[in-house]
């Protein structure tokens, strides 16, 4: 039998989407670094088209958190429609609610809200950054917890999706001055595909 | 653009009957709209807030956290949320169920969205506040629920002491810790002794009032870190941690006496209730099984049994024939005498 592997997204489209991406999340790191008022280190942003069977195993090479992890997922819709996984260190909470001043200096902060409250900041900044290079307006769902403490392969559990391929744009973010990193992933489903391909043309138009 | 008047009349209904608060602020957190919903639930009326400070009017508010949150989405120009299950409300309203709910404030979930200018720029801050109080008390009713559950699915409904189950498991964690730190443990069948004659001269019933009667005297009789269960119809068993066979026989001795003397009270009728023991030791140096353990548990109360009942029997012991002592009649010690009724109910 011969296996048809069509991909996603050609090669045009996918240098064009590097480069928005490239340009939002520096754009989203200056944000940030505002907001987080740390500096916040951007790895340069990879893109991969994954198969649903290769999820877990393309979770794992793109791992840049040691030890277990506790991600949080969001939803995005409007213009382009799919989730966001943001992935930080298990128990880091307490670290990271040092950073963002309006939770009490104490041990009373809800570990949960921080992971949460973060990943909202995190994901819309850099969905934000990206889609404001292409003239597109998303809407979001709240954030809610996927999963703590465990390995970053067994984030989720996909044996009951509807979703044969998915566009994954991740970014690693470094923590100046702390030995933190938080990760980010960016799933787009299928549906909007198009969608954005069309917006990389217009993209790809203005500037040549 | 101008919008159609219908339109906009549309809208002014929608926001003021739409089953979700509704309130706009500026850059300097005054109130720039308040809709109905919100109106109703603070006793505060729209005329009242307008061009108003928001933390003047409210001072419970939690202005910190407010303040930053609202900043953020100014800075980010990004949609900001909050959940019911990390911050139960901002505003402290009633609920929608002041008789049947059993919650003091409405829980809320908030949406924080950044309004736009023709400049593109985020001059508005739009919170939507949502009634999740029903969401609340069913997260806590499943909550309660599972608790049960788990308890339920751990203890013997009719002894109320813990079931097979659980003791497997907790014999199971009592190895792990005995391998990895060189300790001892004991293990002990406990077997009423002519359960059935029991039950076939008083009754299912009286039966199971035995078994009660047991589990309270056992539980009575155990320390702190030991472990009890009920291993099977009128079988027990015991985990003695940090305890040496002597140590164990001492204590299964003393059960079995307090037992033998021990009225059951059944109805009207007073019924006397022996039991024999069976009891293993872990092994430190032979890596002993947890099969074994058992297996040598078992044999011993075998043992027990064959010897006249009523009796503790150790897994050294050899199979000697003992005297019983007790009220129930001497039974001869052979295989077939589980099956053999020589039973006397004594009235002492």
């Amino acid at each position: 039998m011969n296996e048809v592997s069509y991909t996603l997204i050609d090669d045009e489209h996918f240098d064009a989407l590097q480069e928005v991406v490239n340009i939002g999340m520096g754009q989203a790191g200056k944000n940030l670094a505002k907001v987080l008022k740390r500096f916040i280190h951007l790895s340069i942003p990879r893109l991969h088209q994954v198969q649903r069977d290769q999820l877990a195993d393309t979770l794992k090479s793109l791992n840049q958190i040691n030890g277990f992890v506790t991600a949080t997922r969001q939803g995005f819709y409007n213009h382009w429609y799919g989730e966001t996984v943001c992935v930080f260190p298990e128990n880091s909470a307490q670290t990271f609610s040092q950073m963002m001043d309006y939770f009490p200096a104490s041990d009373d902060v809800d570990e949960n809200e921080v992971y949460i409250e973060l990943a909202n900041i995190l994901s819309g900044a850099c969905l934000n950054g990206i889609a404001e290079q292409l003239n597109a307006q998303l809407n979001f769902n709240p954030p809610s917890l996927l999963n703590a403490g465990v390995a970053i392969d067994k984030l989720f559990d996909v044996k009951q999706a509807d979703w044969q391929q998915t566009l994954l744009v991740e970014v690693n973010f470094a923590i100046e001055g702390q030995d933190l990193n938080a990760q980010l992933f960016i799933f787009f489903h299928t549906s909007c595909l198009d969608a954005l391909k069309k917006d990389l043309d217009t993209f790809v138009e203005q500037f040549g | 653009m101008t919008e159609s008047p219908s339109k906009l009349q549309f809208l002014d209904i929608i926001v003021n009957r739409i089953n979700v608060g509704i309130v706009v602020v500026n850059r300097q957190f005054e109130v720039v709209l308040w809709n109905q919903f919100l109106a109703n639930y603070s006793h505060v009326a729209a005329r009242d807030v307008t061009g108003k400070p928001l933390f003047e009017l409210f001072d419970d508010l939690p202005a910190n956290w407010l303040r930053s949150k609202i900043e953020h989405v100014f800075e980010l120009k990004n949609f900001s949320f909050s959940s019911w299950q990390q911050r139960p409300y901002l505003f402290k309203f009633p609920h929608n169920r002041p008789l049947t709910g059993d919650v003091d404030h409405m829980r809320q979930n908030c949406t924080f969205i950044p309004l736009r200018n023709d400049d593109n720029e985020v001059d508005h801050v739009c919170i939507t506040i949502t009634d999740a109080t029903d969401t609340s008390l069913y997260e806590a009713m499943l909550g309660d629920a599972v608790k049960q559950l788990s308890i339920a699915s751990t203890i013997d409904s009719l002894t109320q002491i813990p079931n097979r189950r659980h003791l497997e498991s907790e014999l199971q964690r009592e190895w792990d810790r005995a391998r990895r730190y060189q300790n001892r443990f004991c293990f002990l069948l406990a077997d009423i002794d002519h359960f059935k004659a029991i039950n076939d001269k008083h009754g299912h019933q009286a039966g199971d009032k035995v078994l009660q009667e047991f589990s309270e005297q056992l539980k009575a009789s155990i320390r702190e870190p030991d472990r009890i269960g009920r291993y099977g119809g009128e079988e027990f068993a015991i985990i003695l941690p940090q305890t040496d066979l002597n140590g164990a026989r001492m204590l299964a001795q003393r059960l079995c006496d307090t037992i033998a003397q021990y009225d059951f009270q059944i109805n009207d009728t007073t019924i006397k209730v022996t039991i024999s023991i069976g009891i293993s030791e872990y092994h430190l140096d032979e890596q002993d099984s947890l099969e074994s353990i058992i297996s040598r548990a078992d044999k011993a109360l075998y043992c027990a049994k064959s010897n006249g009942r009523n009796q503790v029997s150790t897994e050294e012991v050899e199979n000697t024939a003992a005297e019983p002592e007790g009220q129930l009649s001497a039974s001869t010690p052979t295989a077939s005498e589980q099956n053999v009724i020589h039973i006397t109910i004594g009235h002492h």
